[in-house]
């Protein structure tokens, strides 16, 4: 699999995230053991300013997304990017477990 | 017609996925105040809670099968959200015929990655065509989605 796309999305309590659907059925057949989330929200306390810090999540998110821990296996994913929407814009890209930022993160 | 004629349809199409939900077992309200979600749809017993748009439109029939058009605002597919359903109805020769249930994600993705669908002002364009029982939409193949109930299943009182 060449990119996982990851896309999230501000709440007023907090973030979404998600693969693709095309992703979603990509990992499943990928990964036949595992389970592969279709959706995470990360629920924050609404009167934080949660939209600064959301770039620490991205590294957990994925393996928690892709179904299972990270491992060798999860390097068969060359790069997983996480896309904000509205905008769908790419803001964190994370390579060959080589976590990288590309864009410093937009807040709000 | 007219477009009061298609504020009639249009409130039909939602009553009627409406009372459909409800033989599922499922809850469901309309909004107050109408923000753009037709309807909400509850799990009682766990509180899985969809936001339901609902799409009708009335069939031509063509020469071999029908064809509807359906306009999607496109402020509705600007954000990803896996909280949206899509519900569209087709109402031919003065029946309800076919239901088209979809996330809005797959929809999200069929118009932002494949681009399925036309831009017409503010609003996404889809052209269905149905023959033989198969649906087809803006060349994208919609049957796997025709009474896709497997989000909502029949729930026991």
């Amino acid at each position: 699999m060449d990119k996982l796309t990851i896309y999230y999305s501000f709440k007023g309590n907090g973030i979404l995230f998600g693969p693709t659907s095309y992703d979603y059925e990509s990992l499943k057949k990928l990964f036949p053991n595992a389970q592969p989330a279709k959706s995470i929200f990360v629920e924050y306390d609404r009167q934080s300013d949660f939209k600064n810090y959301h770039a620490q999540l991205e590294n957990y998110i994925f393996p928690a997304i892709a179904g299972f821990p990270v491992s060798e296996d999860l390097k068969k994913i060359k790069v997983i990017e996480f896309m904000m929407t509205p905008g769908r814009t790419v803001t964190y890209t994370i390579k060959n477990n080589i976590y990288e930022q590309e864009i410093q993160p937009i807040c709000g | 017609m007219s477009k009061k004629f298609n504020l009639f349809v249009g409130k039909a199409g939602q009553l009627y996925v409406m009372s459909e939900f409800l033989m599922r077992g499922w809850n469901v309200a309309m909004p107050e105040v109408d923000t753009g979600d037709d309807i909400f749809v509850v799990e009682d017993e766990n509180d899985t809670f969809f936001r339901i748009q609902v799409k009708t439109a009335q069939a031509i029939d063509r020469q071999n099968g029908y064809s509807v058009q359906f306009n999607i605002p496109l402020y509705q597919l600007e954000e990803y959200n896996t909280a949206i359903y899509y519900v569209f109805l087709i109402r031919r020769k003065n029946q309800w015929s076919d239901i088209i249930l979809m996330p809005q994600l797959k929809l999200y993705d069929m118009i932002h990655i494949d681009k399925i669908g036309a831009l017409s002002g503010n609003n996404i364009v889809l052209y269905c065509s149905i023959q033989n029982n198969k649906i087809t939409c803006s060349k994208t193949d919609f049957t796997p989605y025709l009474n896709n109930f497997n989000d909502f299943p029949i729930i026991e009182h």
